[in-house]
């Protein structure tokens, strides 16, 4: 940016329409002088022109307007301020003009109406062309950012805090041409949230590339599990088969041997029946053994009874005695008198010769009760003898039978045998047809649970599949951008290291540029460092030791001014040499050359610093403008004055502290 | 720094050109005209990315 000229209208001190203040655009005679006394109006200048641009002034009241004017003002009346500048941006002539209406409403009262700024710059051809309104801001900043504005229209009386400001370090990229290569490393930031990059991994799916790998090894087991399955169906298929035709072998078989199979189950019945037949002839045998063992001694006593009882009966034995009565018995009735019938037996001899007699039947008198009872005893023996003998016959004609019966049953079995001896086993078939039966029936359930099996895996692998299409395709964007974050992770990278390496590079160079300036500034023993925060630090040198030491204003202001004409210098240097700093890899920056408008730069220097100072800001800036006091420009006329392209100088009217004149000397 | 598990060195060199100067002249842009905001630009770069690889895709 290039100033060519500005104007003001009724702006604080000047009154009026001033005529335009045209600033030297001479390459060689780049210095502007505006001359003035105090409170002439040098700094309104300065004001003037960030009022313009951005509205913005350090007076204490924020009234624009001349109080002259003001005080003239007729009731309902209306008065305007302005600021016109003319510069040139980038090959391109913009006139800038921020104009101010103020009404007064009543006598005591001006009301300020909202400002309007107007752009307008200049075609190719000579034509102006407008801006539309809500476009100007953007061309302001676009033509000098408000952050930097201060770093080239700056008053020396507060150039003391100008090094000590927070937005020192932006001021600084800014400048270097650093700021966009910084905004743009900032917004591809994988460590920032909102970054293009986080934004970009936001957007992945992350979860379905897992899901993905996970269907697919499920759709691998799955589709195994199934051809296992199909193998599985195909062989118990074939059992079945198998099966099958062994039930239809077997069937014939048996249908092929019914008269065979009656055999063998005749044959079998008779075995049975032996088996039976056999049972009974042993109990039999047990029943005889056992009747003969219990009666076998009577049995063989029968002939000897028999003759006993023979003669008993050939023998004479009248006694009929009563039987077990026993002649004690009837000695005792005696005794007492008294018969078992209850009759009295004391003088009823009748009575007691009867029992007399009773008494002589009984032994020892007589036998013949005894030998009845001994025959008795023997007719039951042999009774019981007889009855040990029918059983025994009985028995035995049973198991005669029995024996016949086993006899008859054995040869029908061996008949039977014989004619099927050398056939097959009907009943075996039979078995084996009623375990193929089982197996086939089972095989059977098993096929049915097989293709119900194969059929809920089937159903697995399409519902698998048709998950997969829809993660496929999540997962083909999820590829892309990866991709796409690999691409922002490489621009990242090449605008990290291209705005550090870039950075460093400033660092010396203005360190360098500082130090070469405040060199030919003061004229003492003292070095420049600057910290990472763009702030210089005061060194001095003592015993080959570094040490910090405390400033006076003066060298303060000394200091600073190196730091903005170092950095401005810096700034004239990248102008000029463009991109060349840059490799063709490397990030290119983008600078334009700005004036340096200072208002009293010479505030508490001295002489030889004013002269020092004078010598180096010709060579600082495109454009170098001045506002000076009289007493001050004496010292630096000499230093400058092949540098000057032309010289102003402010007059207050009257000596009047609210109306000055500008004019050219 | 953080881990890049996203560096690869089988990027197509003349796209990652297009895009370091792209993105390069659109924040340069926008740092004279102001037009866009913050996320606004982001979102113009992530859109520049994608349609560059997207081309190529």
């Amino acid at each position: 940016m290039v100033i060519k000229s500005i104007t003001l209208r009724n702006f604080r001190q000047y009154k009026g329409e001033q005529p335009p203040i045209v600033f030297s655009t001479n390459k060689q005679k780049n210095v502007t002088v505006i001359l003035g006394t105090n409170t002439s109006g040098k700094t309104t200048l300065i004001q003037a022109f960030k009022w313009c641009l951005y509205e913005n002034v350090n007076f204490k009241t924020r009234d624009v307007l001349n109080i002259e004017v003001e005080r003239s003002m007729e009731l309902y009346s209306s008065q305007e301020v302005f600021v016109e500048i003319v510069l040139v941006h980038e090959g391109r002539e913009y006139t800038i003009r921020r104009t101010q209406r103020f009404v007064k409403q009543d006598f005591d009262r001006v009301k300020a109406e909202k400002s309007v700024l107007k752009i307008q710059y200049k075609e190719n051809n000579g034509e102006q062309q407008a801006i539309p309104s809500y476009e100007c801001d953007k061309i302001i900043n676009k033509i000098l950012p408000e952050a930097l504005a201060d770093y080239f229209f700056f008053d020396g009386e507060r150039i003391a805090e100008i090094n000590n400001r927070k937005d020192v370090v932006a001021a600084v990229r800014g400048l270097m041409g650093l700021d966009v290569i910084c905004e743009a490393k900032d917004r591809l930031d994988p460590n920032k949230a909102s970054s293009v990059i986080s934004k970009l991994k936001k957007e992945l799916d992350i979860g379905s590339d897992e899901k993905n790998n996970e269907l697919k090894s499920a759709l691998t087991r799955a589709q195994l599990r199934l051809e296992q399955l199909k193998e599985r169906m195909g062989r118990v298929k074939y059992e079945i088969q198998y099966f099958d035709n062994r039930k239809q072998e077997l069937s014939a078989k048996i249908l092929e041997n019914k008269d065979e199979k009656n055999k063998q189950e005749r044959k079998l019945a008779i075995e049975k029946e032996i088996d039976y037949i056999a049972e009974c002839i042993v109990d039999i045998e047990n029943r005889i053994v056992k009747d003969f063992s219990a009666g076998a001694l009577k049995f063989f006593a029968i002939p000897h009874i028999r003759a006993a009882i023979g003669v008993i009966d050939s023998a004479k034995h009248s006694g009929e005695g009563i039987p077990e009565m026993r002649s004690a018995a009837i000695d005792f009735i005696l005794k007492r008198n008294k018969c078992i019938c209850g009759c009295d037996l004391r003088g009823n001899e009748e009575a007691r010769k009867n029992i007399l007699f009773e008494q002589s039947l009984l032994p020892p008198q007589h036998l013949g009760t005894i030998i009845r009872s001994t025959k008795g005893t023997y007719e039951r023996y042999l009774k019981e003898a007889q009855q040990v003998w029918d059983n025994v016959l009985e028995n035995h004609k049973q198991y005669r039978q029995f024996r016949n019966y086993l006899s008859d049953k054995h040869n029908e079995l061996d008949r039977i045998s014989a004619e099927i001896k050398g056939n097959i086993n009907v009943a075996q078939i039979e078995e084996d047809y009623q375990k193929n039966e089982k197996t086939l029936a089972e095989k059977r359930e098993l096929l049915e649970k097989i293709a119900a099996d194969i059929g809920a895996t089937e159903k697995e692998i399409d519902d698998i599949g048709k998950n997969l299409e829809r993660l496929t395709v999540v997962s083909q964007k999820n590829e892309k951008l990866k991709r796409c974050i690999e691409y922002a992770y490489a621009v990242y990278e090449w605008l990290r290291e291209g705005y550090e390496k870039q950075e460093n590079e400033v660092k010396e160079r203005l360190l360098e540029s500082v130090n070469d300036i405040f060199e030919k500034m003061y004229h003492g023993k003292r070095l420049v460092t600057i910290n990472d925060n763009y702030q210089i630090v005061l060194m001095t040198l003592l015993d080959n030791e570094q040490l910090k030491t405390d400033e006076s204003k003066g060298l303060e202001v000394v200091k600073n001014f190196s730091f903005i004409c170092g950095l401005v210098n810096l700034a004239r240097q990248k102008a000029r040499t463009g991109n060349s700093v840059t490799d063709e890899e490397d990030v290119p920056v983008n600078t334009e050359p700005y004036p340096l408008v200072m208002d009293a730069p010479f505030s508490n220097t001295d002489e030889i610093h004013i002269n020092n100072i004078s010598k180096i800001i010709p060579d600082i800036a495109e454009q170098v403008v001045l506002m000076v006091m009289q007493k001050d420009w004496e010292h630096a006329k000499s230093a400058l004055e092949s540098r000057i392209g032309c010289i102003y100088v402010i007059e207050k009217v009257n000596n009047s502290d609210t109306n000055s004149v500008i004019r050219r000397q | 720094m953080e881990f890049n598990e996203y560096k690869r060195s089988n990027l197509n060199p003349d796209i990652l050109k297009r895009l370091k100067y792209r993105i390069y002249l659109m924040e340069r842009e926008n740092h004279k005209t102001k037009k866009h905001k913050d996320n606004e630009m982001v979102e113009k770069i992530r859109k520049l990315i994608e349609t560059e690889v997207g081309k190529n895709w």
